[in-house]
């Protein structure tokens, strides 16, 4: 019997233990690296460049201030990038639009006398996407490491022809979604109502590249291009956007995007590569050795957007009432309301009403 | 022991304790024993009760010559003169015994030199397999010697009389009085003390170790193999090299194992003089050797002798049982993921024998039990055979065939699989030309096939790979020389790379392919030179000549100089037709081992080896995987090549009861496998942009204490070495690190391990084993960045500035043996381990992830993150 007993704890112990486990963080010095994010497209509207340092592991960047960002196109003309605010540079849409066909680059002067130079890219023709579509998906998501939860969501699928005779062509993808709300007349009888609109994120966050250099056809049909879940469900009660750009991105773009992909997806199983710091294409023109982090992307795009209303639900996904379940709740005896249904405060981001509504 | 003797007669009794025991009777006048009957029960009995009992009354006695050898005869012709006569008669060799011991010639003819040559074999007794690295010595004399590969040895006395004592592990010692008057042959018969442990020994003996010119051996009895406390009750050789000084892994389910800071596949790994590409399974839980069927297995890590090449770190050589030619025996062993068995016997009486050793697993069953709905639906199973057969050609030569099968398949859930199997047969021919030269003769051939599925879509993609290879060897020994021991020979190794081979599934977007990776022949010449100076001094000499041929069919890229190697750097390219030479190397790999003996307990080794590889394992993961590429030298990958340096202190302590050592190393390396950032490996057409060669350095030392006799008994290693890589190369993705040494994926400073085992009684053996490691290197996130809408990501640290935690486990082993100490066939005995005892979740990796809205947090990965209790039954009978 006390062999049977041994038996038992043992085996609990080996069905009770998991195998990952949270770490402390072996804290590293401090690394102040130049950060440079922006997208230089064909479409006539602010260009903008962000630039931050590096503080070090869990701390987050600082924003660059004072710096001089200028333009080259064709390598003869330059534009200067104009400093907004919190590390945001804009070159406004009225005095510059890049060109198919022409190559760009910038440089960078930082306020500690460093230099960055891009390499050039040329831009090259845009290729437009066919059509976006969407469904109700189940996903799942790690709450806690070991522990997922399922839940659900809207996909949406991209469906692209390329061209035939192109062996080269990447892609990427950046989409949004955008909602709008309307406030509820019984706040208050005697105000008319608000129609607000909102932008918020699609899922996943990470990069959505592609390279045709291992498709077997010319087309892709039903990529999942983003998903966003189902909750809160306000966004889809009336107008609900699915937003994606489709960029044309160089050879070396690509790849930035798909290392960058990879390290972010490790999860320490014998199959992890070995990570590394990812080089984009920004150095430092006194040392040419040290690369900024980040990606300076000359791309052609082609935006393409997905309208939903929501009796589009009908029969796939039963949406709350507003006035039911969301907005309104019992106060004692009366009914009251919550107070961004009233005034359009959700905690997505607010945005004027878009051109293309 | 137990028979039924009620009116059998008592040759029928005898017959039957030979038959069913370890021990054997040798009757005198069998026919005089026909006609007595027995007339009472035999109740179990010890075997020296057991043959008084039955003898009582019947006019015969018998004679216990050593542990297993007895002799009955009548009682009035049981004196001295008989046993002489008998044993004479018996052996037909040169020696005589008396009751004073083993009479070596005549005293009528004593050698008028005054010195007499003792050539001797030392076989097991029960399988008449020759014994290597048995430690023969002269009592009181400083005569000693160790047997050879085909267990003979030498030894030139002054006429006299001595005390002869024969040690080796897993047997029983012999001791005999010894009285030489001329030279003569002499054959000792060493029988197993292992109960249900098969007789495999890694390394020397405690005094051969001391005494042979080759550092860097490394022993372990395998006695201690099996005592070793083993995951799933699986006993497992690599697990066990893993105790010594010098040797780690990455970790649980790392494959392989790195010795003296090499990569894993520096190793050169050969079971029968096949060469093992991938010795591991289930991805690295367990090794692909069946203890079962292993008869012998030397480790060396120092200095490696010329008739070995073609590896830069170390080698280790597996030698398999050769099948009893006279009795059936059959073992096996029950676990709670897999079984073996073992069965051997002769096909034609002491002319034809084989044996048939497998392992099969049902461990899906734990898988099943596992919370995780992906791992519930996941499968891991592998299963190994080895099939050898032996024939005599003639009293001096024969011929054996060996064959291995191997297969593993890992599924994860519908998401991805793995599947890889190796298939190999190889023929050894033996001929003992004279009493001082043998020749071998071997020729294999091994595919070695790996397979990846990828589920993940709606689609099945599947890569396939491999790589199968030819293998003639011809091998010379001859002691002919005085004092030396010769080898030389020749081998040559034709590898056909099966091409890599992507299908792409029904629905899948992407397009199939097939690469075809460079092929290649390599051919070695060597002579190697076991000297013994004089009696305190001896050197192992050698030269490897190796060659190298790389040839087509082969579509060879030329690069621009004067920028990195990549794709769009190509300059030009030239097509190779079949069989035509691309590129040749050649290169001279001296070897050289001095041992000097400072007395009977001490010495001091020193050695020098010059190695050169030209197969390498193209593999930029955590650990190896299974469709990992193996790819030979080509016009753009040079050979790997090391220049390795040891010198050992060796001192015995109280005869051979303590053993100790401190060895010291140094390997330099050359062009060994680096890989740029983010490399592409799989599916490359040009293999050769995504790594490059850099230097390496490797350096430590080496300690090691060992208990043999007595109890408890057991061994301490500890081993303190770093191991280095440098990249010498013009462009930016060539260097890492800015050119500086960076620590290599596998540089644990500190190694300790500690094996003790406590003989509770005959029949309990409780075994501990510890195991410390550093954490190994890993490269980390130092920074935060933001990339617009795309979210947060981590900026890395230079290549390996970190650590994984450290590693460290107790795993315990309760072993309960029945018929240990009774006389009695039918062993068995019942093991109750505990791995991980103290539940240690040892990091095999660290990641960094950021859930789903919360901060970025660092997570350890534990392959085993918990204690694992077994039980294994084996039995032998």
């Amino acid at each position: 019997m006390k062999i049977f007993w041994f038996l038992g704890v043992c085996g609990l112990l080996l069905l009770s233990n998991a195998c990952i486990e949270e770490i402390p963080v072996q804290p590293g010095s401090p690394v102040e690296k130049l950060v440079v994010s922006g997208i230089l497209n064909n479409v006539k509207e602010n260009q903008i460049i962000k630039l931050q340092m590096t503080t070090g592991y869990g701390q987050p960047p600082y924003n660059i201030e004072n710096a001089e960002v200028i333009l080259y196109e064709n390598k003869i003309n330059k534009y200067s990038y104009v400093e907004q605010n919190q590390g945001k540079y804009v070159l406004e849409a009225d005095k510059f639009t890049a060109k198919i066909g022409a190559e760009y680059y910038i440089t960078i002067s930082l306020p500690n006398g460093k230099k960055y130079q891009s390499l050039p890219e040329i831009m090259l023709e845009s290729i437009a996407p066919d059509s976006l579509s969407w469904d109700i998906t189940t996903k799942n998501e790690i709450i806690l490491e070991g522990y997922p939860r399922e839940y659900k969501a809207t996909s949406v699928y991209l469906h692209t022809s390329l061209p035939n005779n192109d062996p080269d062509i990447c892609l990427r993808w950046i989409s949004a979604g955008a909602f709008q709300f309307t406030t509820l007349p019984e706040c208050n009888p005697f105000r008319s109502t608000n129609t607000c609109y909102f932008s918020n994120e699609l899922k996943p966050g990470d990069p959505m590249i592609y390279s045709n250099e291992e498709l077997r056809q010319n087309r892709l049909n039903r990529l999942e291009i983003a998903f966003e879940s189902m909750e809160p469900d306000y966004k889809f009660m009336e107008t609900h956007y699915f937003i994606v750009n489709q960029y044309r991105i160089s050879k070396k773009a690509y790849t930035y995007f798909k290392d960058l992909k990879s390290v972010s997806s490790l999860n320490g199983s014998i199959f992890d590569a070995v990570p590394a710091s990812v080089k984009g294409n920004v150095y430092n023109s006194g040392d040419k050795n040290e690369y900024a982090l980040g990606y300076f992307q000359v791309s052609a795009v082609v935006p393409i957007r997905l309208k939903v209303v929501s009796s589009d639900f009908a029969g796939k996904y039963a949406l709350l009432s507003k006035t039911g379940n969301l907005c309104a709740w019992l106060y004692g005896n009366s009914q009251t309301y919550f107070q961004a249904c009233c005034d359009c405060s959700l905690p997505d981001p607010i945005i004027s009403k878009p051109d293309w509504w | 022991m137990t028979l039924n003797c009620n009116d059998k007669s008592l040759i029928e009794i005898l017959s039957e304790i030979n038959f069913k025991s370890e021990f054997s009777i040798f009757i005198h006048d069998s026919t005089s024993l026909k006609d007595i009957i027995i007339k009472s029960e035999c109740k179990e009995y010890e075997i020296e009760p057991l043959l008084n009992h039955i003898l009582q009354g019947t006019g015969q006695k018998f004679l216990r010559y050593d542990y297993h050898l007895f002799v009955v005869a009548d009682s009035n012709l049981l004196n001295t003169e008989l046993f002489a006569n008998f044993f004479i008669k018996k052996s037909r060799l040169d020696e005589t015994l008396s009751s004073d011991g083993v009479i070596i010639g005549h005293s009528d003819s004593i050698n008028r030199s005054g010195q007499a040559l003792l050539r001797g074999l030392v076989i097991d007794g029960k399988t008449d397999s020759p014994l290597i690295n048995a430690y023969i010595n002269i009592l009181n004399t400083n005569q000693q010697t160790v047997s050879e590969l085909d267990g003979s040895f030498v030894l030139k006395l002054p006429v006299g009389a001595y005390t002869l004592e024969v040690e080796a592990a897993n047997y029983h010692s012999y001791q005999s009085k010894l009285k030489i008057y001329n030279d003569g042959y002499l054959m000792i018969k060493m029988y197993s003390n292992s109960i249900d442990l098969p007789e495999v020994v890694i390394g020397a003996s405690a005094q051969s170790r001391l005494e042979n010119a080759v550092a860097g051996v490394a022993e372990l009895s395998v006695k201690e193999i099996k005592k070793l406390p083993a995951l799933l009750g699986e006993n497992d050789v690599i697990k066990a090299l893993l105790t010594l000084p010098g040797v780690n892994n990455t970790g649980e389910a790392g494959s392989g194992f790195n010795v003296r800071g090499g990569n894993i596949d520096q190793n050169l790994i050969q079971q029968d003089g096949i060469f093992f590409l991938n010795p591991s399974h289930v991805l690295g839980l367990f090794s692909a050797f069946n203890p079962e069927v292993i008869k012998q297995v030397t480790f060396y890590k120092g200095h490696v002798p010329a008739q070995f090449g073609g590896r830069t770190s170390s080698v280790l050589e597996i030698k398999l049982k050769d099948p009893s030619y006279t009795k059936y025996n059959f073992s096996g062993g029950i676990g709670p993921i897999a079984s073996k068995f073992f069965v051997e016997g002769p096909l034609v009486q002491n002319k034809t024998s084989f044996f048939l050793g497998g392992r099969f697993t049902y461990s899906d069953w734990i898988l099943n039990l596992m919370r995780d709905p992906n791992l519930k639906n996941s499968s891991a199973n592998f299963n190994d055979f080895n099939l050898k057969f032996s024939h005599k050609l003639n009293e001096s030569a024969q011929i054996q065939m060996s064959t291995y099968h191997s297969r593993d398949h890992f599924q994860y859930a519908d998401q991805f699989g793995y599947g890889w199997a190796s298939n190999s047969i190889s023929i050894i021919y033996q001929n003992v030309l004279n009493k001082h030269t043998i020749l071998q003769s071997n020729l294999m051939y091994s595919e070695n096939k790996n397979e990846f599925l990828d589920g993940t879509s709606s689609v099945e993609n599947k890569l396939e790979n491999g790589i199968d290879y030819l293998k003639a060897k011809l091998n010379i020994s001859t002691d002919r020389f005085e004092n030396q021991g010769i080898n030389l020979g020749l081998e040559v190794t034709r590898y056909l790379t099966r091409p890599e081979k992507f299908s792409a599934g029904s629905g899948s977007q992407s397009i199939s392919s097939s690469i075809q990776q460079s092929k290649g022949e390599e051919y070695a010449l060597y002579i190697n030179d076991e000297i013994k100076l004089s009696s305190s001094l001896s050197a192992s000499i050698g030269m490897r000549q190796s060659f190298f041929r790389n040839f087509g069919p082969e579509e060879v890229h030329f690069y621009s100089t004067s920028d990195s190697r990549v794709p769009n750097n190509i300059i030009g390219s030239k097509k190779y037709a079949a069989n035509s030479t691309i590129k040749t190397y050649f290169n001279p790999e001296p070897r050289l081992g001095l041992a000097l003996k400072l007395s009977n307990q001490s010495s001091i080794k020193w050695s020098f080896n010059r190695l050169a590889q030209y197969i390498h394992l193209i593999s930029n993961t955590a650990a190896a995987t299974p469709v990992d590429i193996w790819a030979l030298s080509n016009t753009h990958i040079k050979p790997q090549l090391s220049t390795n340096y040891s010198v050992g202190f060796y001192q015995n302590i109280n005869e051979t009861e303590w053993e100790t050592s401190v060895e010291f190393f140094y390997r330099k390396s050359k062009n060994i496998i680096e890989y740029k950032d983010f490399a592409r490996l799989l599916r490359n057409e040009m293999l050769e942009t995504a790594i490059f060669g850099v230097d390496g350095k490797a350096y430590g030392a080496e300690f090691y204490l060992k208990r043999n006799k007595n109890n408890p008994s057991g061994y301490i290693s500890y081993t303190l070495s770093r191991s280095f890589r440098k990249t010498q190369n013009r462009f930016a993705d060539e260097i890492i690190n800015n050119g500086n040494w960076y620590a290599s994926n596998f540089d644990k400073p500190h190694n300790l391990n500690a094996v003790i085992n406590f003989q509770l009684k005959k029949t309990m053996l409780l075994a501990c084993n510890f195991v410390y490691n550093s954490g190994r290197p890993l490269t980390a996130p130092v920074a935060d960045f933001y990339l617009g809408d795309n979210g947060v990501f981590l900026d890395y640290s230079e290549r390996n500035q970190f650590r994984i935690p450290d590693y460290h486990r107790l795993d315990i082993s309760y072993t309960l043996t029945r018929g240990a100490v009774r006389s009695n066939k039918n062993k068995g005995s019942l093991t109750f381990s505990v791995y991980n005892l103290y539940s240690r979740r040892n990091a095999f990796s660290v990641y960094y992830k950021r859930n789903s809205g919360q901060p970025l947090v660092a997570y350890k990965l534990a392959v085993l993150g918990t204690a694992i209790p077994s039980i294994t039954y084996n039995f032998q009978f």
